[in-house]
């Protein structure tokens, strides 16, 4: 087999370029920008939202997400009946690190109170989100093929949040809906008041 | 102000009760915070007294730091 080496000139003087297929792709679906929200919620079927067996995977995006109550606490849930309900049991896991803006403390560490053990409660996200102007959370959430019937239904989430007092805080926070039905419908909200401000986008990946 | 869902960007009213559920979940939230905050001064105290122990036993500063990492 002969080896080709790709040069300056090379790619200068070619008039045509082969295409690369089969590498899947990632498909925007929805944005959905809070304003002074409750919850903001995504369920199959409706409004071009799709959270079905179109995708293997999907992701949602959290664009400072802003909470109207300081120190609140950014969470999901999941519904199996095209949003009636929240309440899929889960069982996961949640670590975190800080960091103080003064550099007084840095840790790292699990939040045995911010898992779950087979709970149809909140799943948190975040520790206590700052609400001054300038404070918010960002982040995003991976799905894994909410419409599978036979297996549980995994979730990773990463997230960043500056605290009240001024702390940069990342979680990570993985698990599973330990359901075999199918997942259509994903639920965020604030542990107390209204999600103020922010942007979630919901991508579609296979 | 009264409550909304938005679901797929579109606004839902909250019913009554789901405003009676939500101000539940709320005033609990504000008690888990009260029982947080709670638990952090209870815990700065234990270590602040821990250091003071040590450091009357003869430890400097940097060796509590070390051995105890506090």
């Amino acid at each position: 087999m002969s080896i080709v080496k790709l040069n300056n000139r090379g790619v200068r003087s070619a008039t045509a370029f082969g295409s690369i297929t089969g590498l899947g792709s990632m498909t925007f679906i929805k944005k959905v920008t809070a304003s002074s929200s409750a919850t903001v919620s995504f369920v199959d079927g409706t409004s071009d939202v799709v959270l079905d067996n179109t995708y293997k995977e999907y992701l949602f995006t959290f664009n400072n997400i802003h909470p109207a109550t300081d120190g609140a606490k950014l969470s999901v849930n999941f519904s199996i009946d095209s949003g009636s309900n929240y309440n899929v049991t889960k069982t996961t896991t949640f670590f975190r690190t800080s960091h103080y803006e003064d550099d007084s403390d840095a840790t790292l560490g699990y939040r045995t109170g911010q898992d779950l053990a087979q709970s149809t409660g909140e799943q948190e996200l975040t520790d206590s989100v700052g609400n001054d102007n300038d404070q918010s959370t960002s982040g995003y959430l991976h799905l894994f093929d909410p419409s599978n019937t036979i297996f549980v239904k995994h979730f990773i989430a990463t997230t960043n949040a500056s605290h009240g007092i001024n702390i940069s805080q990342n979680h990570f926070i993985a698990g599973y809906g330990n359901t075999t039905s199918a997942i259509d419908g994903v639920r965020f909200k604030f542990s107390s008041g209204n999600i103020d401000a922010g942007d979630i986008c919901l991508y579609g990946i296979n | 102000m009264a409550r909304h869902h938005l679901i797929n960007g579109v606004q839902v009213a909250f019913t009554a009760e789901e405003e009676t559920a939500r101000d539940a979940e709320e005033a609990q939230a504000v008690k888990d915070n009260e029982a947080r905050e709670a638990a952090k001064v209870a815990k700065d105290a234990n270590v602040a007294s821990a250091k003071t122990k040590l450091n009357n036993l003869g430890l400097t500063v940097d060796e509590v730091k070390d051995a105890f990492n506090i």
